[in-house]
Order: structure tokens, then C-alpha cells, then sequence
């Protein structure tokens, strides 16, 4: 029986989101091939986690627990994903696209030798094997990969698959995993420099301010258009060059790619730089002065006006419904 | 002061392309050649430096590849799988007007192409950096060559850029500062305007009694086309719209392969309009009917500029100094009229390898036994062609007509024509000011930049994306502006701030400041940059310098 196996992300004594998404997704293709979901979550005090991926579709959870794995480590992680790996023999191995997916998996693979899919967008099953669609040149081609050989791995792009109705309750059956859990190299402290702000990569709704804001000093109207929507906040490479905000903040080709189910473009242009970096969005607005902008062109809603008037109106508005909601 | 390593070699390249890796090949190639005759065997290490992340991917070019060169460096470059794939089938000659075209009845001697190739130059460069590498020369990507050595006047090798200064010059996590790398011979293989060439031309004066040289800007776009639209070979070169009679430069489209075709547009870079938009012109060439025909419905893929040296023979520096050599296009060798250097760059890097292993071999690299090289430029087929256009670009000075008029006369007599040699181009200080130009009262407002319709024109930015061009943003600026006060004050007056307008690239921009938006301060968005160095070459105050940026950045040419 396939069995496909997903790596649980934990951050602060939770699963995170995107790793649930590789859960919901698993579930869904082991449900087409006729398999079985198995997860393995690495960490300290992690046991009680097994609950909430079984509830979301796992069928059997490996934990390892351990106060020595406490913090990301490349070295000790990659040594026991591949050794769960080894000893369950997955037929496909799915890890989120993160910052730890991504220093994880490409590990994981040269260990057992397995071909890998990075920033998967969908997955499907054919003929008893899988398929990936990614996307290639910055968004503007995507390709769809066959794998040879097993186990079949991928890692998945965050907020892009859904998250399936988690099934309180659900059995799962539980493996206390062991291992070696040295490494060469031990995290000593770990800084958080967006401490409290949502992570641009993972966030369901983001505004964006550009160039059309004229200057910094006018950037607050973006960020309290953003906490009006419970947002996070991103920016055109243009005004992170001119120092407005950080690097951090970029959305583009060569900042972050981003692809929330709202995407309000404020003052942005449009330029195909831009937009290879949250043209996946589900719904885009664009306020721009400039009827003209190519944002218009990809955007489902726009606003042609002066951002400077729109701005403060949409946030009062949003502020308005969002009380009303209660 | 972190210590810099230092690395031994005996040729050391700066530049990976035609010329650097003819140069290395052909030197290892001759070092075995050496070896199998020789008592005792020579061991002598070749490196190539090249700032691209990859071979080729900084390089582009129409192109014609006449072969001549790359049969002697490497006579079975079929069976090794050179890619020649398209040879020209037809060639045409065209000028336009307006809306119309005039054939012209007869291809000129020098622009028939029969025995050529239509060639990408990335493609080239990639297999010929393959074939390199199969020799065991250090083939080191990623790594510019950002400043040359000297012990006194003798080149002792060049120093390869920092990695990891962020945009206000302070080390950041990754930084590894930049290898010594010192070399019995350097050779200087950058291509048109390269940085170390410059300077070092510059110190050494090796360009005392030659006229300056001469550049144009070429742009070019790879574009995908249903087949049929131009037949795979054909070569179409174009005079007259949308240049003026004043602009020197052309057009080219050539039929690269069934389904793509190579287009593009040279612009000389001595131009009269401070208000010339080379990116423009270029776009308003796609427009001309018969242009518009070729392209319409196709996708286009890619996009470069580069600027190209036209000065000729008579521009063309001593090309040797103790310890080094300089070859290709950063020299000078390219024939303006039959628009091609390839096939010079791959020669002088051959001859450049003959005169660096006898240097190495009779143990002195002084310029006295470098002087070889020179000796051997003159005795080939590099003087014999370039010597028969040594007046072309400059015929070009008082316009179209009577550039047609003195390269017609140069083509029966030998390159001598009417006037030997012509009065050089001026390059960048032909640029007049608004005033001059358009009357007094022309200000750079008066700038109105084409619109463009997204799918067969496109704004630079978009053009810039389909160049692939990266840079790490965090680092310091690559383009250095002596003075930007100039920019602000006597620029602005004068010629409205040109560099907005010759870049390809949308690198400059001059934007509001932040207290009065009437005063404007300059703008260096230097991650889109092409790396094509006009703004070197044309700035009427010449404050810009081009340096290498961190390696690894820049376009990703492919097909190009």
C-alpha cells in the first residue's frame, strides 16, 4: 500500500499552517492511490502534535522528541526524515516550500538519491504515479514533472493548496521515533527580526505600497490599510531601494513570491518584475493614479485614483466591516 | 584587512568570451603540441575569468559568424558540435522609409554572406567554454575581474571583485574579498569598453597617436514567430528608418532558425539628439511595415544591448604592454562594415596564445618580446580586412548619403577613399545641447518617451525582464558618478539629463527629491543593468564609470 509521508513543520509548539496544507494534500492524493498518510514531526515536546495532523488526515505520526532537536538543525533533521524514510519506503516524500522545507528537502533527497520538485503549485496522480505543476522562469512558464524512481519528492508552495476540514477525533497512530540526534553544527540563538508581523510568504491577505506614494512619509497610509484587513505589508523593490522599507518587504522577482488569497496593490505600477512575484494571487486590486498601468492589466478589481484619497477611504471602510462583523 | 589569497598562474584571461576562450584553447592546445617535440615538458596553467554566472550569458551579438577563424582554431567544430546549425541562405539589403522599402538591387561585396552561419553568440560562447574546459583551463565563472596589477608599469595579473559589501560598503555575512590572481601574461579580453582595458589604455598610454575609438549601441530581441514568416538563413541588413539621415547605424533581422528570428537595431554612439532614445528607436524599427509583418503574433523572448567598438584600425591602441595583451573587441578589432568581430576576436585571441606561450617559453613576458602579438596582427588577415575599412564609421560623420558616398570610394581604393584618414568621430561630445539642438527654450520636459503596446513594443523594464538581468540589490552601486551635482545643475540645463534616455536599460532616472520635488537628483536603479557600458562611453561630462558588479550578476542571455 503507497504510503506518503509529509514532513510537519513546527514552529513555537505548533504545526505550521503550510505543513498542514502538505497534510490536506497528502491525504487527498494517498486517497486517489489508494494509500496511507504518515507524517514525521521532529522536535522538543512535540508528542501532542500527532493529534492535530491525524486530524487533518495523517494515518501514523513518527515523533521524535528530544530537547537536543528543540531548534532547526539542518544536519540532525536530514538525518531522520531520510531514516523514517528508509525504514517506511514512501512512495512520495512532501515537505512545504519554507524556509526550513527548503534547506530540509534538498538534503533529505541526496541522501536516499530521490529526484525532487521544488515550489510545486498542484499535484496530481497518473497512472498509479505522481505529477507536479511548478513554475519556471519566475511565474512565467510552469512545468509539469513526472519523477523517475522513488520515493517521488516534492516540496509545496505555501498557500496555494487547501486546507482540508481538519477531523477532530480522527485515529492516529502514534510511533515514538529514535535517533541520533547530533550535529556538527548546534543553533545556539535564534533572533526574530519580524517579531509579531505576519510572514509575507504564508499571509492570506497583503497590501503593497510603490512608488505612487510619492515618498516615505506617506507609507503609513499603506500600513494602516493593512491593519485594517489584518494584512501583512509588502513593497515594490522601487521604494525598498529608496529606503523606505526594508528588504525584508519586497515582493518581486528578486524579492519574495507571494501568492495570498488578496493581493491590494497601492502606487505600484506593474512592472513584470512586480508581478512575477504575487501575479499568482487569487484576487488582485489596484489602486494606481495612472489608468495606463500595466497593474491594470492583471488586476480583477482597480481603483483609478489618487492613492492619497483612496487609501485612507478604503481603511475607513475596512475598519467599518470588520467592526460590523464583530 | 582581511588577507587576499593569491593564485599563480601563467595566462590568466579576463573575459569569457570568443576572443578569451579562442585564446585559452588555442594555448593549450599549442602548449601539447610543444610538449610532444619538446625535451622537457612545459607545464603552464591557463584561468579564465568571466563576471557572468555562466559562460555566455553576458554574451550577444547579431550574428554572422564567418568561420574562417574557428576552422583554424578548432577544424572540426561540426563533427564537435559547434552550433552552426543555420547556414545563410540569402542575403538583402534594404532601406526604408517611412512606410515603404527600397530593395537594393546588388548586395555590397563586404555584407555577402554566402559560407557564413547565423549563430547565436551565448550558444558559441557556451560550446566554445565547454571545449575549454575539456582542456583542463580553469574556467571560473562568477568572478569579474575588477582591477589589474602592476609592479611599477609591468602587469602582474588582476584582482577579482569583492563578494558580499552591502549598498553602503560594509561587509556583510558572506563577505570573501577578491583573489589575487597573478599571471606571467594577462590578456585583456573584455569585449567593447572593458573596464580594466579602459584604465589601463588610460595609465599606460597606449593609445598615444591612435584617434579615439568609436562605439555604437547595438539592442536585440530573440523573437519566437510561426514558421514560414522569414526562411531559416535568410540575412536582411536595413539603412534609413527609423534613423535619420544624421544617425549613423542600421537594422538587422536574420532568420535564425525556422520559428525564431534575430532582431535588432545599431545606433552609433555619436548621435546629435540629446534628447536620442536608442531603446526606442529600436522598438519604432519593429513598427515599419515590413517589420511589423515578420513579427506580428510571435512572442518575444529575450532582449540584450551591447555596445560595439566601430573605430576601426586606426583607433585600435598598441595592443601589448610588459606582461599583458589585449584582443578582441576591447581592443578594437571589429570590421564596422561587414558588422563583424567574431571572427577577429577568435583570431587575435589565437595569434594572442602564440605570442604568450613563445613569451613563456623563452621565459620574458616584457613588452618587447609581447610585441610579437602586434607583428602577427599585421601579417594576418586581421590587417588586411580591418586595413580596407579603416575610414568606414568615420565616412558616416556628415551623414547617410555621404557615408555611402566615401565607403563606396574606400571599397575600390583599398580603404584609402577620398581622405585617409577621415576626421575621427567625436562620439559622446557630438551630442549638442537642447538649446543647440532643438532652439532655446527646449527643456528636458519637452521629453516625450513612445508608447509602447506591450506585444510588439516594449517599455525598458519590460525588456529588461526578458533579459534575465539580476543583481544582488544589496551592494554598493556598479556605476560610478563622479559628480552628481552635474546631473542636478549643468546637465539638466544643457542636455536634459541623457543618460535617462541612451540607457537600455532604465538604469538612470532622474526622480523628485524629497523636499522640492522641483529639484531633481539622480537615480541609479543599477540592478537592471545590461552591462552594455554606454553610459560609459556617452555621457557628455564622461563622470560615469562602469565597474564590475558583484560576480555572478548581470543579463542571462540565452540564445542571444
Amino acid at each position: 500500500m503507497a504510503v506518503i509521508l509529509t514532513f510537519a513543520e513546527e514552529r513555537g509548539g505548533k504545526v505550521r499552517r503550510p505543513a498542514l496544507e502538505v497534510v490536506s494534500e497528502a491525504r487527498r492524493l494517498a486517497d486517489a492511490l489508494g494509500g496511507s498518510v504518515a507524517s514525521v514531526v521532529v522536535g522538543s515536546g512535540v508528542g501532542a502534535l500527532a493529534t492535530e495532523l491525524g486530524s487533518y488526515g495523517a494515518d501514523r505520526v513518527h515523533v521524535f522528541d528530544d530537547p537536543a532537536l528543540a531548534a532547526y538543525a539542518t544536519e540532525a533533521y536530514a538525518r531522520i526524515v531520510s531514516q523514517v524514510v528508509t525504514e517506511t519506503r514512501p512512495a512520495a516524500v512532501l515537505l512545504p516550500f519554507t524556509a526550513v522545507g527548503k534547506d530540509l528537502a534538498p538534503r533529505v533527497a541526496a541522501r536516499i538519491g530521490a529526484g525532487l520538485a521544488s515550489d510545486c503549485v498542484a499535484l496530481s496522480v497518473r497512472e498509479g504515479r505522481l505529477e507536479a505543476r511548478r513554475p519556471m522562469y519566475a511565474g512565467k512558464a510552469y512545468a509539469t514533472v513526472r519523477w523517475e524512481g522513488e520515493p517521488q519528492m516534492a516540496t509545496l508552495r505555501a498557500n496555494v493548496f487547501p486546507l482540508g476540514a481538519p477531523e477532530p477525533g480522527r485515529p492516529v497512530e502514534v510511533v515514538a521515533g529514535s535517533a541520533d540526534s547530533s550535529a556538527r553544527a548546534r543553533v545556539t540563538a535564534t533572533r526574530a527580526t519580524t517579531a509579531g508581523k505576519i510572514e509575507l510568504t504564508e499571509a492570506q491577505v497583503i497590501v503593497s505600497g510603490g512608488r505612487g506614494l510619492k515618498g516615505p512619509e506617506h507609507f503609513h497610509l499603506v500600513q494602516e490599510l493593512g491593519e485594517a484587513f489584518g494584512a501583512a505589508v509588502g513593497a515594490s523593490r522601487a521604494v525598498v531601494d529608496a529606503g523606505w522599507v526594508d528588504h525584508q518587504m519586497q515582493v518581486g522577482q528578486t524579492g519574495k513570491t507571494v501568492s495570498p488569497t488578496l493581493y491590494i496593490a497601492c502606487g505600484i505600477s506593474g512592472a513584470i518584475q512586480h508581478l512575477a512575484g504575487m501575479s499568482s494571487s487569487k484576487i488582485i486590486v489596484a489602486i494606481n493614479k495612472d489608468a495606463d498601468a500595466p497593474i491594470f492589466k492583471v488586476a480583477d478589481y482597480g481603483i483609478v485614483g489618487d492613492a492619497f484619497e483612496v487609501l485612507p477611504k478604503l481603511t475607513e471602510a475596512a475598519r467599518a466591516y470588520f467592526a460590523g462583523k464583530g | 584587512m582581511a588577507e587576499r589569497e593569491v593564485i599563480e598562474t601563467d595566462v590568466l584571461i579576463v573575459g569569457g568570451g570568443p576572443a578569451g576562450l579562442a585564446a585559452a584553447i588555442r594555448f593549450k592546445d599549442l602548449l601539447a603540441e610543444h610538449n610532444k617535440n619538446a625535451a622537457w615538458k612545459l607545464e603552464a596553467g591557463v584561468m579564465v575569468v568571466e563576471k557572468a554566472a555562466e559562460f555566455g550569458a553576458h554574451s550577444l551579438s547579431g550574428a554572422v559568424l564567418d568561420p574562417i577563424s574557428l576552422k583554424e582554431l578548432l577544424p572540426d567544430f561540426v563533427e564537435k558540435g559547434a552550433p552552426v546549425a543555420t547556414a545563410v541562405t540569402e542575403d538583402h539589403v534594404y532601406l526604408l522609409t517611412n512606410g515603404g522599402r527600397l530593395g537594393l538591387p546588388f548586395v555590397p561585396p563586404p555584407l555577402q554572406n554566402h559560407g557564413n552561419y547565423v549563430v547565436s553568440l551565448n550558444q558559441l560562447v557556451r560550446w566554445l567554454a565547454s571545449q575549454a574546459e575539456a582542456r583542463g583551463i580553469d574556467a571560473m565563472a562568477g568572478f569579474p575581474g575588477a582591477e589589474v596589477l602592476y609592479d611599477g608599469d609591468r602587469v602582474v595579473g588582476v584582482r577579482t571583485g569583492d563578494k558580499g559589501i552591502d549598498k553602503h560598503g560594509n561587509r556583510k555575512a558572506n563577505f570573501e574579498p577578491g583573489v589575487d590572481l597573478r599571471a606571467k601574461v594577462t590578456i585583456l579580453a573584455e569585449g567593447a569598453r572593458g573596464s580594466l582595458t579602459k584604465s589601463l589604455v588610460g595609465r599606460l598610454r597606449l593609445d598615444v597617436g591612435r584617434i579615439p575609438q568609436a562605439y555604437s549601441i547595438g539592442l536585440k530581441e530573440l523573437w519566437e514567430v510561426p514558421k514560414g514568416r522569414l526562411s531559416k538563413g535568410a540575412v536582411l541588413h536595413t539603412m534609413g528608418f527609423p534613423l535619420d539621415n544624421r544617425t549613423f547605424g542600421g537594422g538587422f533581422i536574420y532568420g535564425f532558425t525556422e520559428d525564431r528570428i534575430s532582431i535588432g537595431l545599431v545606433v552609433g554612439l555619436d548621435y546629435r539628439d540629446p534628447f536620442l532614445d536608442p531603446h526606442g528607436l529600436f522598438q519604432r524599427f519593429k513598427e515599419h511595415p515590413m517589420v511589423r509583418r515578420l513579427l506580428e503574433g510571435g512572442k518575444m523572448l529575450r532582449y540584450g544591448a551591447r555596445a560595439i567598438s566601430e573605430g576601426g584600425w586606426y583607433s585600435i591602441p598598441r595592443p601589448y604592454a610588459d606582461g599583458v595583451l589585449l584582443v578582441g573587441e576591447a581592443a578594437g578589432y571589429l570590421n564596422a562594415m561587414r558588422l563583424k568581430g567574431i571572427h577577429l576576436a577568435i583570431k587575435t585571441g589565437i595569434l594572442a596564445a602564440e605570442t604568450a606561450l613563445d613569451a613563456i617559453v623563452a621565459g620574458d613576458t616584457s613588452a618587447a618580446t609581447l610585441a610579437a602579438f602586434e607583428d602577427k596582427v599585421l601579417g594576418s588577415y586581421v590587417k588586411d580586412e580591418l586595413w580596407r575599412v579603416r575610414n568606414f564609421h568615420q565616412g558616416f560623420k556628415h551623414g547617410l548619403w555621404a557615408g555611402l558616398l566615401h565607403s563606396g570610394v574606400q571599397m575600390v581604393t583599398g580603404g584609402r577613399g577620398l581622405v585617409d584618414p577621415l576626421v575621427p568621430s567625436k562620439g559622446y561630445a557630438e551630442t549638442e545641447t537642447l538649446a543647440d539642438y532643438y532652439g532655446p527654450g527646449q527643456t528636458r520636459d519637452d521629453f516625450r518617451r513612445k508608447k509602447m503596446d506591450g506585444a510588439l513594443t516594449f517599455d525598458r523594464v519590460t525588456d529588461v525582464y526578458h533579459s534575465g538581468t539580476k543583481h544582488d540589490e544589496d551592494q554598493p552601486a556598479h556605476l560610478h558618478v563622479a559628480d552628481t551635482n552635474v546631473c542636478e545643475t549643468r546637465c539638466r540645463e544643457d542636455y536634459g539629463n541623457p543618460c535617462e534616455k541612451f540607457c537600455p536599460a532604465a538604469v538612470y532616472e532622474m526622480v523628485p527629491k524629497a523636499g522640492d520635488p522641483k529639484d531633481l537628483r539622480l537615480q541609479i536603479n543599477f540592478s537592471n543593468c545590461v552591462h552594455c557600458k554606454t553610459c560609459d562611453v556617452m555621457d557628455p561630462y564622461q563622470i560615469i564609470t562602469w565597474v564590475t558588479p558583484e560576480g555572478g550578476g548581470g543579463p542571462r542571455y540565452d540564445d542571444l
